[in-house]
């Protein structure tokens, strides 16, 4: 080990802004590079010079900017060629990586480039006697949890899906360094974006709502559904799912909670008609006070409850409603 | 002795029960509940070639047979036996149309009752009394090249969906003086077909049962099936092997579901702090299931490997369909009484599979009827 | 087009709440559990054929898995694939997903040249999403992921999800795709498929049918190294409310007080 290690964070920007998973990142990673001695460096490749002050908010020391137009969207050829040459110079100790749809596509390749291990969606991370980097990874769903290490090979990287760490401020008085984007010149990729569609989902989004109502495959009717979403609404709260509401097509991947969907930590999660599969308990667990509402006394959900009531929520949601409606 | 699937049934019994898992499961409560026969189910099964094992490959069917044809009628009544018996009841107007039919006629109906285009059925069953099957009181009489029809059938499978049936009628006595029958394939829109009531069922409500009254129905000589006065082999055959292997395989689908849902009841279920499966005598309900299904499966299987080698297996479906019927209601009572009181909770399905159960008995011949079949076989050969 | 899919068989996730750990040996106990395919790459096999029924050529399935999964890879070709690849060999055990990526790599060149290279987005057991990517880096190809729709012609046009909203490529093979659940709904496996599959061969790959570093398979070629594996304890002790729904429903509401999430006015 040598005596400072350096920890690369890459924060991914839309429209001039850090999305909020980079400053997760750096929030978490500000500890772990102070226990290393080390800076904690962010790296960004966006289409606009602003919205850096964020990144030395959150812990930053110092920010590798790139800023050329083809980083308006993603194109694998062009991020991963920045990506690797950085790497290749600054020689991190890890590399962290937002889970985004993005970061899912850029991680991967960086790390196929640069020979390296990669561990997927870490939830916590430590540093063993050895001096690695333990990375604490979920697998089978929620249900079994993996310590992932990369001994050998440098840097040590990782992705972090959005809500898994606290944002954390930690103001820095860091520096810009630039990167040099001539390079890319010389690369012509075969993939070409060609635009951005926005699909604005509907309601609240779940990551900021402190009240998440989810209703899940027990759910009958379309009208029960409404019904969810005005109890969402009275309670100044957002609508979540599970996969066979998606499957229905009563709502959308946007609103669902678990591996393949959002990680929430409202204050309170209220699931209605939800068994509690380790895929969408992975998303909701680490929620303040959880309410579940299902007709099966075994239910796995009832095993991460705090308030658990046996009931079918046809008796029980009209009865709610009019309470709150008063 | 070989008690292995082939490769394909294996396939074919994953292929239908993944089907099964997503088209029938979900629904198959609501459908007994509303008493409605999903039509458009049995022609997506048709679509995808599993009301066609039967139908060699130069009429449109695949050819795997009787075996694969038990397989998914298992894996259907697994979930919904109504379903079962309205997807078995096609292949009564299969078989007897491969089997006796002309070129013509195989080459007319087989492509279109392979992939589900026609639905059949089977009328033999009267007011009269099913058992004595003899006594026909349809009539076909020939008048100015026609044959015309009057007469009336019950307990019908697919009466009101069927596109073609394969109606037994009385066309005379023959020397011996006993009736003449012939079995005529007619098609649904023919005039005179007329579509009765609908029979409010205890159970296989996901299969609809009813009437018909025949009045002067008029068809040509290319209706007959096997030539006239051959009816009654016709009919008894086809009933003999291909519905009562049929019928064993619904009720192997239900003990099946019996087994399942009773397992994983006991397994979930806690009593005293441990889960119920840790008491004997729920191990020993289990077991019992687990007997009926092991044998039905032999039985049903053993049968339908007769058929497919071209073996007479009227004594051994026979058997099968005897036991699985009723040991399809044992495991259901059985599976009932496991579950405590949750067990008659229609939130649960096995209330549903001993009416189900209860409701094959009959259908292709009474337990009485099984009884004499292999009691004379026994008797005159064993 | 000739057009290489990869599956992966996966314990069924409809039984991962039966996952346990063996606390003697700190191994996963996932006795009982039936190996199914990865119910993404269905979604991924779907679309191979699809392109392939539009376009012409071929779909050939590749996965890395021990020996019991032809199976699985059968079911494939009934589902239309011409035929299917199975690498297998204890030398492959234990790899990450940059060993993994490099064996399907290998194996795809060996047995290509390939147009389009389909994918899942993730398996239901890993999980990782990160082969298909690594799959093209290997393969120097670009890569796609989280394709939700896709049309297909001289060019491709892919959409790929992504937060908030969908980004458009444009894309020219050969390219690796993995694509989302949501982007079709597989066909089912129907007789003539599965009589068709009769014909049709799953190999089986070894690691000497195959040019590879020995240094890049297996565990040998894993840069990560799993180390102790926890079921960690997310058990709350809860209470259950019983009653009336009226009462049922007071407590709900005097829970919400209590979490501070109900205003004064609001109720
Ligand atoms: C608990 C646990 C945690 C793990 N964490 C990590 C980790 O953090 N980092 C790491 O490098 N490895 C990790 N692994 C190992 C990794 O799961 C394996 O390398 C696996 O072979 C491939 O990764 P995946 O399942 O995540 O696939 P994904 O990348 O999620 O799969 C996406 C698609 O790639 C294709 N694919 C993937 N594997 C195969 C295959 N074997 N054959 C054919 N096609 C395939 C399929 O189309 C699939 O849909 C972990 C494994 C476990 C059990
Ligand atoms: C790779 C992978 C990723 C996945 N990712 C996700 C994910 O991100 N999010 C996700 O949600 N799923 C995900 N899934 C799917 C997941 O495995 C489960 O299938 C899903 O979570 C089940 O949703 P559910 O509990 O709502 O529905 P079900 O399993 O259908 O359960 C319905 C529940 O409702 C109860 N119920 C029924 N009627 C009533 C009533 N009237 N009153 C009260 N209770 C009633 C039932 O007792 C039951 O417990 C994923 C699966 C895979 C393989
Ligand atoms: C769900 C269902 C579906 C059906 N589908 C069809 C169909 O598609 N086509 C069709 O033609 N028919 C169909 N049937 C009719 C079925 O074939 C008859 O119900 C069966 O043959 C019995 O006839 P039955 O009801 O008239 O009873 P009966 O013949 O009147 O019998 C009454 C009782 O007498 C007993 N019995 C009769 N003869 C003897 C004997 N010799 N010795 C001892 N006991 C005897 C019987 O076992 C029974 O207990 C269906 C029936 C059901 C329940």
């Amino acid at each position: 080990m040598r005596d400072h290690e350096d920890i690369l964070v890459f924060t991914e920007f839309k429209d001039g802004h850090p999305l909020k998973v980079g400053l997760e990142i750096l929030s978490k990673a500000r500890g772990l590079a102070d226990e290393m001695s080390g800076g904690l460096y962010a790296m960004v490749l966006t289409d606009r010079a602003d919205g850096f002050d964020m990144l030395f908010k959150y812990g930053a020391d110092r920010v590798y900017a790139g800023i050329d137009e083809s980083f308006r969207y993603y194109t694998g050829a062009y991020f991963s060629r920045m990506a690797v040459s950085l790497v290749e110079n600054i020689k991190p100790y890890a590399f962290i990586i937002g889970a985004t749809a993005m970061g899912s596509m850029f991680a991967p390749e960086v790390a196929a480039y640069l020979k390296t291990g990669l561990a997927a969606h870490v939830i916590d991370y430590k540093i063993d006697h050895a001096g690695n980097l333990v990375q604490v990874v979920p697998s089978f769903g929620s249900r079994v949890a993996a310590e992932i290490l990369t001994p050998h090979s440098r840097p040590q990287m990782s992705t972090v899906r959005p809500g898994t760490f606290e944002l954390k401020e930690n103001l820095r008085n860091g520096s810009i360094v630039h990167l040099d984007t001539s390079e890319l010149d010389y690369i012509a990729p075969r993939v070409t974006p060609l635009g951005f569609e926005e699909v604005k989902p509907e309601g609240m989004p779940l990551e900021d709502a402190e009240v998440v109502v989810v209703g899940g495959g027990g759910i009958e009717t379309r009208e029960d559904w409404e019904n969810l979403k005005e109890l969402s609404r009275l309670l100044n709260g957002a609508l979540g799912c599970t996969r066979p509401i998606v499957d229905k097509g009563w709502s959308d991947e946007a609103h669902m909670v678990g591996t393949s969907g959002k990680t929430i930590k409202p204050k309170v999660y209220i699931g209605i008609a939800v068994s509690g599969s380790s895929h969408h308990i992975t998303g909701m667990k680490d929620s303040g006070l959880v309410i579940a509402i299902n007709k099966d006394e075994n239910a796995p959900i009832f095993d991460v409850a705090d308030i658990r009531i046996v009931a079918d929520y046809k008796e029980i949601l009209p009865a709610l409603l009019s309470m709150i409606k008063g | 002795m070989d008690f292995k699937f082939s490769e394909e049934q294996e396939m074919l019994r994953r292929a239908v029960r993944e089907f099964a898992e997503k088209e029938i499961a979900p629904h198959a409560a609501e459908w007994d509940e509303k008493d409605y026969c999903p039509v458009e189910v049995i022609k997506e099964m048709g679509e995808l070639g599993f009301l066609g094992t039967i139908v060699p490959e130069e009429y449109g069917g695949t050819g795997m047979g009787y075996t694969a044809r038990a397989v998914i009628i298992e894996e259907v009544s697994r979930y919904s036996a109504g379903l079962g018996i309205a997807v078995m009841t096609h292949s009564l107007v299969v078989a007897p149309i491969l089997n006796y039919g002309t070129e013509e006629q195989k080459k007319k109906y087989l492509p279109k009752l392979a992939t589900g285009e026609y639905i059949g059925g089977l009328a033999s069953t009267e007011p009269s009394g099913g058992s004595d099957l003899v006594n026909q009181q349809t009539t076909a009489e020939f008048k100015d090249g026609k044959w015309v029809i009057n007469g009336k059938k019950c307990f019908i499978t697919n009466y009101d969906i069927a596109d073609v049936t394969l109606l037994l009628t009385k066309t005379g006595v023959n020397e011996k003086g006993r009736p003449e029958l012939t079995a005529f394939i007619v098609k649904k829109e023919t005039p005179g077909f007329g579509i009765g009531h609908k029979e409010d069922k205890l159970g296989l409500r996901s299969s609809s049962t009813g009437d018909l009254n025949i009045t002067d129905l008029k068809v040509g000589e290319e209706a007959v099936l096997g030539g006239r006065g051959e009816g009654q082999k016709i009919v008894l055959a086809t009933i003999g092997e291909v519905g009562r292997s049929g019928m064993s395989a619904i009720g192997l689908g239900i003990i099946r579901g019996c087994l399942e849902e009773g397992l994983k009841f006991a397994k979930e279920r806690e009593l005293y702090g441990k889960p119920l499966t840790n008491l004997q005598a729920i191990q020993f309900m289990i077991a019992e299931n687990r007997m009926y299904y092991e044998i039905g499966k032999l039985l049903t299987y053993r049968a339908t490997t007769l058929k497919d080698e071209g073996v007479r297996c009227d004594v051994e479906s026979s058997m099968a369909k005897l036991h699985n019927t009723e040991a399809a209601v044992k495991a259901a009572q059985r599976t009932i009484e496991l579950m405590g009181g949750y067990g008659v909770i229609n939130q649960y399905p096995v209330g549903r599979y001993l009416r189900d159960a209860m409701s094959t008995i009959s259908a292709g011949g009474t337990s009485q009827i099984m009884e004499i079949v292999i009691g004379g076989d026994t008797i005159k050969n064993f | 087009m000739r057009i290489a899919c990869l599956v992966k068989p996966v314990p069924d996730p409809e039984y991962y709440n039966r996952i346990s750990i063996d606390p003697v040996r700190g191994i996963l106990t996932r006795a009982g559990i039936p190996v199914v395919m990865n119910p993404t790459d269905r979604h991924a096999l779907e679309e191979a054929i699809r392109i392939k029924e539009k376009m012409g050529g071929e779909v050939v399935i590749f996965s890395m898995a021990p020996d019991d999964a032809g199976g699985i890879l059968k079911d494939g070709l009934a589902m239309g694939a011409d035929e299917a690849y199975l690498l297998s060999d204890r030398a492959f055990a234990g790899a990450d997903t940059l060993a993994t990526s490099y064996t399907l790599a290998k194996a795809i060149e060996q047995f290509g040249p390939f147009d389009i290279i389909l994918a899942g987005n993730e398996s239901a057991d890993g999980s990782t999403s990160q082969v298909p990517p690594q799959v093209g880096v290997w393969l120097s190809m670009p890569s796609l992921a989280g394709i939700i729709r896709m049309e297909y012609g001289e060019s491709f046009r892919v959409w790929c999800d992504v937060e908030e909203g969908r980004v458009e490529y444009e894309v020219t093979p050969p390219v690796v795709f993995a694509v989302k659940r949501g982007i079709n709904t597989p066909r089912y496996i129907g007789i003539k498929g599965i009589m068709a599959a009769k014909s049709k061969k799953v190999s089986i790959i070894r690691v000497g049918d195959i040019s590879v570093d020995l240094d890049r398979i297996g565990l040998n070629g894993s840069p990560t190294r799993a180390g102790r594996i926890v079921v960690p304890d997310i058990g709350r002790k809860g209470e259950t409310i019983t009653g009336s729904p009226g009462e049922i429903a007071e407590g709900i509401i005097e829970g919400l007080r209590k979490a501070g999430v109900i205003k004064e006015g609001m109720i």
